[in-house]
């Protein structure tokens, strides 16, 4: 073996992804609209979180875990071409893991924003962080995640006001 | 708060309530403790190779002691946990084969790539190039259907594949008398698992009937995809993943922790067989642990086992085929392989059943 035995620590961990990959998956999913994508980066930002599990503190494994997701979900905004590749065609019909369900029109909305504003919508509104939080997950000042948030959800009642209207 | 804001909570919440959770914790843990000890590779290397090796072996394999008075089993090895990536492309993944710690010869290129190069409303189409030095030494284009699974001896010591999704588990099945090193990633782009398996022994991919895995959600396949029947038994503080492939011949198990695996052949794991040796294992804190682990008939009920060890526990749970497996587990006990002295059972026709040691 390469270390000393750390079977209480392992357990804390593994209690802690039990309660956290649910919620770790779901803010993911909003994140990237994809699956396959969400699922590779929870399990990227546990193998991280739990390198530093000796360092996080008690109760804080999820917060910290999110913090990791987010900012590797950052990375990859910032070093994914824009398409994965012209060779390839478009999701094919039931492989539903690989596309956003048609009921899934708030998802669909979301990806229509920057990635930026996307971030702090999710963060702000389906993980209810306070702006201070979003702030502190994302390395920005509040300033900056009210404006985010200001201009995300302006778009979204423009994209949403087609979808009441037609009810 | 407005009306926008609360329905973007109450859209979230009813868009995701259909996400699944495909995280498995004991993978998730597994995951962790290997790059964990990936670190520690890495410091080690350049101090002294084989004890780097030698406590990959003693990591990932179960030692194996004879069962029925013969020689002892092939050792199999399996890397449980997927390495990180270490491409960004989402169609291609590249396995680098640095850290693995081959003992004595090992291949002559330093990594694996895979990419998908194009599809059909059918199948996928990749490519597989082994490297060494940044230089193509070889490469394999290769077709895999949607949904099925694909494995190819591409040598006399390397086998290549991939099976649908993703996994928690993939072992490869090994008759050689040597062992296996393995490994599997993600190609997130197509959500399609990559896997290797690099024999010591030459000749290997031959003669191996193949590969087993585990789906997230805990379903066992055999090398084609078929469900493999198969059980999980949780014991005090270890949990055990008992299957049956009769396609490749194998009753297998699998360990949670550190995920160790081993398997033999259906001829070799009859009811009276559990009443003979186990398998060891020395944990971090320098105890022994020893298993038994085997497959009743369709049927068997009333089971009784007695333990050569006190301390032991065991458990039963019956396979979706009808058959019931059987485990047993005894810690602290260096001296001896024996783990069931006894067991006794009824069988689908009322008859009780006795094995002793």
């Amino acid at each position: 073996m390469f270390g000393p035995s750390t079977p209480k620590r392992d357990a804390e961990y593994t209690v802690f992804v039990r309660s956290a990959s649910a919620s770790l998956t779901r803010t993911a999913w909003l994140l990237t609209g994809d699956a396959d994508l969400a699922a590779e980066l929870v399990q990227e930002a546990l193998v991280k979180t739990y390198l530093a599990w000796r360092r996080v503190r008690h109760g804080e494994g999820t917060a910290y875990a999110r913090r990791v997701l987010v900012n590797l979900n950052i990375d990859r905004w910032r070093r994914r071409p824009a398409t994965p590749s012209e060779d390839l065609d478009g999701p094919v019909a039931g492989n539903a893991e690989a596309v956003i369900d048609d009921r899934d029109e708030v998802v669909r909305m979301l990806a229509t924003l920057p990635p930026q504003q996307r971030r702090v919508i999710v963060l702000r509104y389906y993980n209810d962080l306070s702006e201070a939080d979003v702030a502190d997950h994302l390395g920005i000042s509040v300033g900056a995640v009210k404006s985010a948030a200001s201009r995300g959800l302006a778009t979204l009642r423009a994209e949403y006001a087609p979808v009441t209207g037609g009810q | 708060m407005n009306d926008l804001e609360d329905r973007l909570r109450a859209d979230f919440q009813r868009a995701t309530a259909g996400v699944g959770d495909l995280i498995d914790a004991e993978a998730a843990l597994r995951a962790g403790q290997r790059a964990r000890s990936s670190r520690r590779i890495g410091v080690t290397v350049g101090v002294t190779a084989m004890a780097v090796v030698a406590g990959l072996v003693g990591w990932t394999v179960l030692r194996v002691v004879p069962i029925q008075g013969g020689s002892p089993s092939p050792l199999e090895t399996i890397s449980a946990v997927p390495s990180p990536p270490t491409t960004e492309d989402p169609m291609s993944t590249t396995f680098d084969l640095s850290t693995e710690g081959f003992g004595g010869t090992g291949p002559d290129y330093d990594s694996i790539n895979f990419k998908i190069t194009s599809k059909t409303s059918r199948s996928y189409f990749g490519i597989v190039t082994l490297i060494s030095d940044g230089r193509t030494k070889r490469s394999w284009d290769f077709s895999v259907p949607f949904g099925k699974s694909w494995s190819l001896p591409w040598d006399r010591h390397l086998l290549i594949g991939a099976v649908p999704g993703r996994v928690s588990w993939l072992d490869i099945v090994n008759r050689s008398s040597k062992g296996v090193y393995s490994n599997r990633q993600v190609i997130a782009g197509v959500g399609m698992t990559a896997f290797w398996g690099y024999f010591e022994e030459a000749d290997g991919p031959g003669r191996s009937s193949g590969f087993i895995w585990e789906t997230v959600d805990g379903v066992v396949h055999d090398s084609s995809g078929k469900i493999a029947p198969s059980a999980r038994i949780a014991l005090r503080d270890r949990n055990f993943l008992i299957y049956r492939d009769e396609d490749q011949d194998r009753v297998g198990i699998k360990a949670s922790g550190d995920g160790s695996s081993y398997s033999t052949r259906i001829s070799d794991s009859k009811p009276a067989d559990l009443v003979q040796g186990g398998l060891g294992r020395r944990n971090d804190d320098g105890t022994w642990e020893w298993t038994q682990y085997g497959v009743l008939p369709p049927g068997a009920r009333d089971i009784q086992l007695e333990l050569s060890d006190p301390g032991g526990e065991w458990g039963s749970a019956t396979m979706n085929d009808g058959r019931v497996a059987v485990v047993a587990n005894s810690r602290h006990r260096a001296d001896t392989s024996d783990v069931i002295r006894s067991i006794a059972y009824s069988d689908a026709h009322g008859n009780v059943v006795t094995y002793r040691k």
